[in-house]
């Protein structure tokens, strides 16, 4: 049940593709929120949020990719076009790249902006680059078009996602809900 | 030369000062060296320290150890040249909340009375004029003399709502905290006589 087959996904899989779901869009309010508040300790906060929330996306990403390598997975629906079938590996691709790459420019920007954060007020993030407001610019450029990289891959992919289920009537959205019995 | 009587009556312009001189001792003149002189500030925030550097300063002592009271320490500080090491934190801190460089952008101590506290160390009370606050404060501070040069250390804590530094929703140090530890490492180099 926990595990993965070549048929579904096991609970372990699933209930990390929706958390790391909810935490990506939580990041999204919380990161413009932040940077958009008026210097305060408000902001600090958003911000320690932010990161926070961020870091354990880039935790949970490695996980997700670390229980993919020890667990099948599940074969993509029979009769599936060419096109379709490079299209989802690419963009399945595309997603964990983008949630590696996001948490960890953010994670540049905080070193070379030498703000020194505790992850949930508790654990001090070390340091990954030295600090530099060259280094800082360009990380939050590429961390913002990132954002944008990564927003348009998700619309793709809830759109994918919605059409299997919805026109192509096959269990490619059914199967990754814990809730649903995985086929024998 | 006969000894007129008017001046007969002058000698003691010459010899009484010459006598409270030897007695009280010349408080030598010193200069700092700007090289490698420091003045340094700690901020904690949100418990972790942030060290910031005052990276222009001046320091004008006369002082001689074996009589302090005589001595006098003027500390002028150029508030636009603190630096802490983050272009976001020193943009923050030259704002009106915090150090508002552009109004207030010099801090001086000067001091009343300097006083001996304990084998080498010392006490220089006197005023810090800072953000357009003035207060009575103490800085302790460990001496050492080599040959005509000197070194000044010491830290103290400062309160910085009391100058009003960091106002408004800053003011409760929640997030930073009021106490800012000031420490110095000045070296000194004396003038000669």
């Amino acid at each position: 049940m926990l595990r993965n087959s070549r048929e579904g996904w096991g609970l372990v899989s699933q209930l990390l593709h929706w958390l790391v779901a909810l935490l990506i869009l939580t990041q999204i309010p919380l990161g413009l929120a932040a940077v958009a508040w008026h210097l305060s300790p408000t902001k600090l906060s958003l911000f320690v949020w932010h990161k926070s929330v961020g870091m354990l996306v880039l935790v949970l990403v490695l996980w997700r990719l670390g229980w993919r390598t020890v667990n099948p997975t599940p074969a993509l629906p029979q009769g599936m076009p060419r096109w379709e079938r490079l299209a989802a590996r690419g963009s399945h691709l595309m997603l964990y790249v983008l949630m590696l790459a996001l948490p960890v420019t953010g994670w540049v920007i905080n070193s070379a902006a030498n703000i020194p954060v505790k992850l949930f007020w508790l654990i001090p993030l070390p340091d990954i680059t030295g600090p530099g407001k060259r280094l800082q610019e360009v990380s939050t450029t590429t961390h913002v078009a990132l954002f944008i990289a990564l927003a348009g891959v998700v619309v793709l992919h809830m759109g994918a996602a919605l059409r299997h289920h919805y026109l192509k009537h096959n269990d490619v959205l059914r199967r990754m809900l814990p809730w649903t019995k995985p086929p024998r | 030369m006969d000894k007129t009587p008017s001046m007969k009556k002058l000698w003691f312009l010459a010899v009484v000062p010459a006598l409270c001189w030897s007695i009280r001792g010349p408080a030598a003149e010193w200069v700092m060296d700007k090289e490698t002189s420091r003045l340094e500030f700690v901020v904690h925030y949100e418990g972790t320290p942030i060290v910031g550097e005052l990276r222009q300063f001046d320091t004008r002592l006369r002082f001689d150890p074996r009589h302090p009271r005589q001595g006098h320490l003027r500390v002028t500080v150029s508030v636009a040249s603190a630096d802490m090491n983050s272009a976001d934190i020193n943009s923050a801190i030259r704002g009106t909340a915090w150090l508002d460089v552009a109004q207030f952008p010099r801090g001086v101590f000067d001091s009343d009375r300097i006083t001996r506290d304990k084998r080498n160390a010392y006490i220089a009370r006197g005023t810090l004029s800072l953000k357009g606050v003035e207060r009575a404060i103490a800085v302790p501070f460990a001496w050492q003399e080599g040959d005509g040069s000197a070194t000044m250390t010491g830290h103290l804590d400062l309160e910085r709502t009391v100058f009003r530094i960091g106002t408004g929703e800053w003011s409760d140090g929640s997030t930073i905290a009021l106490e800012v530890e000031v420490r110095f490492d000045v070296h000194l180099k004396r003038v000669p006589d």
